[in-house]
């Protein structure tokens, strides 16, 4: 390669190993809890990001590094300016560049273009990526691919292998690629969302060119890649390349013009981690905690060592962190400097930042509270995330994936539902104006507190990964996602009617033999309603079905489950005999999707529809009704309405009505009782 | 248990027209010996006792004895048994199980080793036996990694005008070191893209596509999944269609509980409605107690499910369905030969007269029983089937003589297949050729890439 530089230094040119590191992600997918700090001060495990990144890059032998600051570059620079690697006897040269104009990855290589700062292959790296990989080597392997195999090779991207459901990728965008399976060349690249099901599918020609592809839905993205010199360029002659996925993804498709290739690679043993969710954060910081990304380990990173005290359990102790009596370091715990914890609390893979205040009887359990939380006593927090100076008040709990963002304050003994989202600062209108949002009813009076609301990302097609916040997992949540997936093994799967083709079958009929399914298996090894209603709901998504549908589905599918397995039709007394059970069973259910008078409306004639065609069900609809009447599941007003509205009835619904005749009469007696109006409807 | 090995000779050839018009598929000579002989042998070399060789009703008619004296005249021990599917012309594979489980030639219990007779391989069946029966599987199929890329029909003119037609390829998805099976399509049935479940990805996460591998259409099928062919009858080709569904069961959530020991076997289709899949047929193989505990303890993603595995094989190994693979494995069969354990066909006969020292003979041709040689002759890479002669001064490369055939002096013969009773007068020089049954090639003619054959002007007139 040509040396821009200059000629002073072309001589050593070749031997730089050179890294781009890059402070932003370009997205908020950690919002709230980090909606105001800069990623790169982001503490893990109370030591910023930005200090494991470059301590890895130092110690893997990096000569030269180019810092991109985008956002917040004040306090960033203000931070790295009081650390060591700025210093003259700092053995990597570290370059910032302030770059505030740069949105995307993109924009920050066609600055690097047009500064002409790369002479070699480098390592881009982004600041949210915590490993250990020995990163010369493969670079060395890279470099020597470009010069003796294949010319065309721009960049390696590193994975770790890591299979469906682990916790590192389970939240966010899955990785599919399919590669050569000789040389590891990329021929395919997609990202799936964290959930997706059905099917993919793969250009023929990918498997035609090489005898053999490999596919694989192993990965997960390490935020780690290897650049050859003339990616900034390439960046450069497409300016539609916003991020690292769209250059993959064209240089895949125009493989043939450009003679360009990507290859993948897998870190081996090593550990890397890619922090793009709220829920990977809490897994890196555990995974830190545990020693796994060894070196990279709490005491290893703390500014000053000898402060950190590591006992047994992996239990990380400031010198100057307080711990009353009584209270339980369980394991995996690490408290920062001027931390005091109270007496007889109980502490479980727990990151308590500076400066925080915990009360008594305080319990955690998979929580990270950053710098200057106070908690009071009795304050129950389970995996969760606290930003900076969060109060709770005496008495708070909070369940399993709630985030809250800094200056939060939970005032008296509030109980925080799951996958609770709030910002301590009234979320900005973009219009301007309008009506200052009320806070959050959850924080309680005196407290300060908003509803987070994810933005819609209007460029959903460039970024399709995006993931809400809402994605923290909570281990029952995940518990039921292992049993949905199961559940969806064959979802969309061809029926072997044999004329029947897969496209015929709709959607709505898969959906409604897989809630059957559900229902029948669920009525039987007498699950949970809580975890069917899961299940249903993942199939909604799954079949993209209307709530009015689902609710009327619901219905037909719970009145199929008494014959459900047998052929022949029951006869009226046995079916109620059976049904009662599985109505009583379901009734949570119930309650849970019929809750407007529309979808009491819908429940109503999928009762309908569905003795219309069955005479057993038709016969005792009656009692049917009755109960679900009683059961507060339909109001007197809905059911009397469906009843009024008969225009244009087949002569079976007709039928089906005459049969609760003698139900509606005594409603309408009981309402009249208690209204003494409406009766103009036709009761003859 | 010993599995059930079902030959499939019923098929037409339609690939190799010119050859099997003449005669039938499984009675063409490959290396001199019968084309069903190989899977025979291969079956034999298993040790499997019987072997049920299904054929169309005209060739059962026509060449009954032939067949059933293939083990007789050439070594094998191996019992036969023929069968005939009645009925339609070129009987889809599933179809002709299904007859023969109506027939009753099956016994639903009984493991099925279904394999073409088309199939020439020097691959050794124990392994893929024990490695079916100790992973429980329900279907294991034998694939063939390229190997030389001299003897694949690839690099082999098949005789007759040009006719380029694409070989056919197959997708082959492989999953782990057990070489878990999870896709077989033609590479035909896709259009610009492939599908795929994105359960498959989620259960095999690192899953290899090849498209290298020769299917050599030999499955090991559990027994259940003979019930699952008979039930399901719109299902008519078992590589096509049966094998694939067999595939996709392994990721369908199984329908029954899977059945405890003391429980009967679930009754096929509980419900008409009812979605019935391959893995509802799966039942338990007898004394599976017994060598369970030698298996590898089953997956519990696997428990009422099939699984499906692949063998992959390095040894030769051809289909003998197209005329450059028949060619193909003549040229190189002897080397086939040499890997067979046992006894060995022999390449040159004794009862064959060879003038000794005036011949020049190369190691990998083959002469058979009373065929007779004379001086001066050159013959390289070819097979001379029985009771042959050849004039003096012959030149033989890559050809494939049939019995009977008479070949006068001077001829210069390459990459030519003589078929039974035809005869090439003095100095004819033919390359790239056909010549069937009983014709003549007259002197001093000179061909290239000719079929001649009395039904060649029948052939154009379709």
């Amino acid at each position: 390669m040509s040396s821009k530089k200059g000629l002073t230094n072309s001589l050593k040119a070749e031997d730089v190993v050179q890294a781009v590191l890059l402070t932003d992600n370009f997205s908020d997918v950690l919002a709230p809890y980090c909606l105001d700090t800069p990623l790169s001060l982001l503490p893990l495990v109370n030591v910023p990001l930005v200090d494991y990144a470059l301590e890895y890059l130092e110690s893997s032998g990096i000569h030269e590094c180019f810092i991109y600051l985008c956002k917040h570059t004040d306090a960033v620079k203000k931070h790295l300016s009081g650390t060591r690697w700025l210093s003259e006897d700092s053995p990597m040269v570290i370059h910032v560049q302030t770059a505030e104009d740069c949105l995307s990855l993109g924009d920050v290589m066609r600055d690097l273009d047009a500064k002409a700062l790369i002479q070699s292959d480098f390592l881009l790296m982004s600041v949210d990526c915590i490993t250990n990989v020995d990163i010369v080597p493969i670079m060395k392997e890279h470099s020597a691919r470009r010069k003796n195999d294949d010319r065309g090779s721009v960049m390696t991207l590193l994975y770790r292998e890591a299979t469906p459901g682990h916790p590192v990728r389970r939240h966010s965008a899955q990785v599919l690629l399919a590669a050569d399976a000789e040389t590891g060349r990329m021929v395919f690249h997609q990202r799936l969302p964290a959930a997706a099901r059905g099917r993919v599918t793969f250009p023929l020609h990918i498997f035609q060119e090489q005898s053999a592809v490999e596919l694989h839905y192993d990965l997960a993205d390490t935020g780690l890649s290897i650049c050859s010199p003339s990616v900034p360029q390439l960046f450069a002659d497409n300016f539609d390349f916003q991020t690292r996925d769209h250059f993959v993804r064209g240089i895949i498709v125009n493989e043939e013009v450009m003679g360009n290739t990507v290859y993948h690679r897998r870190v081996g043993t090593h550990y890397a981690a890619h922090i793009d969710s709220q829920a990977t954060l809490l897994t890196v910081t555990q995974d830190v905690t545990d020693r796994w990304v060894h070196p990279v380990v709490p005491e290893n990173r703390c500014p000053h060592r000898a402060d950190l005290r590591c006992s047994q359990r992996n239990v990380y102790r400031h010198r100057t962190a307080k711990v009353g009596s009584g209270t339980r370091l369980e394991g995996c715990v690490a408290l920062g400097a001027g931390a005091s914890v109270g007496s007889n609390c109980r502490l479980l893979r727990a990151v308590v930042g500076p400066g925080c205040q915990l009360g008594d009887n305080v319990t955690l359990e998979d929580a990270v509270l950053d710098a200057g939380c106070v908690l009071g006593d009795r304050c129950e927090v389970r995996r969760s995330l606290l930003g900076p100076g969060v109060q709770l008040a005496a008495g708070a709990r909070l369940h399993p994936g709630c985030v809250l963002g800094a200056g939060v304050r939970v005032e008296g003994a509030a109980e925080l539902p799951q996958g609770t989202l709030l910002v301590g600062r009234p979320p900005e209108d973009e219009f301007g104006g309008g009506s200052a949002p009320e806070p959050s009813r959850l924080v309680g009076a005196g407290g300060r507190g908003f509803t987070f609301l994810p933005e819609e990302d209007e460029e959903d097609t460039l970024s399709p990964l995006r993931l809400g916040p809402a994605e923290l997992p909570t281990a029952e949540l995940s518990d039921s996602g292992e049993s949905s997936e199961e559940e969806t093994e064959d979802e969309s799967e061809e029926r072997l009617d044999g004329a029947e083709s897969p496209e015929v079958v709709d959607d709505t009929k898969l959906f409604y033999s897989e809630v059957l399914d559900s229902l029948v298996r669920g009525f039987q090894e007498k699950i949970s309603p809580e975890n069917l209603i899961l299940e249903v709901n993942s199939s909604k998504f799954a079949y993209n079905v209307t709530v009015q549908e689902l609710n009327s589905l619901v219905v037909k599918a719970i009145l199929s489950v008494p014959e459900h397995g047998s052929d022949e039709r029951l006869a009226a007394p046995a079916f109620l005999a059976r049904l009662q059970p599985v109505l009583t069973t379901f009734m949570p259910l119930l309650t849970n999707y019929i809750k407007s008078e529309e979808s009491e409306l819908s429940c109503l004639r999928a009762l309908e529809e569905f003795s219309c065609d069955h005479s057993a069900m038709s016969a005792c609809l009656a009692k049917v009704l009755m109960l679900l009447y009683q059961r507060d599941i339909l109001s007197e007003t809905t059911i009397l309405s469906w009843h009024a509205d008969s225009e244009g009835l087949s002569p079976e619904a007709v039928r089906v009505r005459q049969q609760v005749q003698k139900l509606v009469d005594w409603l309408q007696e009981a309402e009249e009782e208690s209204e003494d109006e409406e009766s103009e409807e036709d009761s003859s | 248990m010993e599995p059930k090995a079902v030959i499939l000779a019923a098929g037409k050839g339609s690939r190799m027209v010119d050859l099997t018009c003449q005669l039938p598929k499984c009675l063409l000579p490959v290396g001199g010996l019968p084309l069903l002989w190989y899977p025979l042998r291969l079956v034999q070399d298993a040790g499997i006792q019987s072997a049920l060789v299904v054929v169309s009703e005209a060739v059962l008619r026509d060449h009954k004895n032939d067949i059933a004296q293939i083990p007789a005249k050439h070594g094998l021990l191996i019992n036969v048994e023929l069968c005939a599917v009645p009925g339609r012309e070129d009987p889809g594979t599933a179809d002709s199980l299904r007859h023969l489980r109506s027939a009753d030639h099956l016994r639903p219990t009984q493991p099925l080793l279904v394999l073409s007779c088309d199939l020439v391989t020097g691959c050794a069946l124990r392994e893929l036996l024990s490695a079916h029966l100790l992973r429980g599987a329900a279907l294991t199929a034998l694939f063939a990694a390229p190997g030389d890329p001299t003897v694949s029909p690839a690099a082999v003119i098949a005789p007759g005008p040009k006719s380029r037609h694409k070989p056919e390829r197959d997708l082959v998805g492989l999953a782990g070191p057990e070489q878990r099976l999870c896709l077989l399509a033609s590479e035909a049935d896709f259009e610009e893209e492939v599908e795929l479940r994105l359960a498959v990805l989620r259960r095999h996460p690192k899953l290899l596509v090849r498209r290298d591998l020769l299917d050599a259409h030999l499955y090991l099928l559990a027994p259940g999944l003979l019930d699952f062919v008979d039930k399901s009858p719109q299902l008519s080709s078992l590589k096509g269609e049966v094998v694939p569904q067999v595939i996709r069961a392994q990721y369908r959530r199984p329908r029954v509980q899977p059945c405890d020991d003391t429980a009967p076997a679930p009754a096929p289709a509980p419900a008409p409605a009812a979605v019935h899949s391959a893995n509802t047929y799966l039942r338990q193989p007898r004394f599976a107690s017994l060598t369970a505990r030698f298996a590898a303890p089953v997956e519990a993603e696997d428990v009422g499910r099939t699984s499906c595995f692949a063998v992959t094989t390095h040894a030769l190994t051809w289909r003998v369905n197209t005329t450059a693979a028949y060619l193909a494995a003549n040229r190189a069969v002897t080397r086939l030969w040499e890997t067979l354990p046992g006894e060995r066909p022999p390449r040159l006969h004794p009862q064959a007269n060879i003038p000794s020292g005036k011949v020049q003979l190369s190691d990998d041709s083959v002469v058979g029983e009373g065929s007779s040689l004379s001086e001066r002759s050159h013959i390289q890479r070819s097979v001379v089937g029985r009771h042959c002669s050849l004039g003096p001064r012959v030149r033989l490369v890559d050809c494939v003589l049939m019995d009977h055939v008479t070949v006068h002096e001077d001829c210069v013969l390459s990459n030519c297949i003589l078929m039974n009773s035809s005869t090439a007068e003095a100095g004819a020089q033919l390359s790239d050729c056909l010549v069937g049954v009983n014709q003549v090639v007259e002197a001093g003619v000179k061909k290239n890439r000719e079929v001649v054959s009395q039904q060649s002007g029948h052939m154009e007139v379709y």
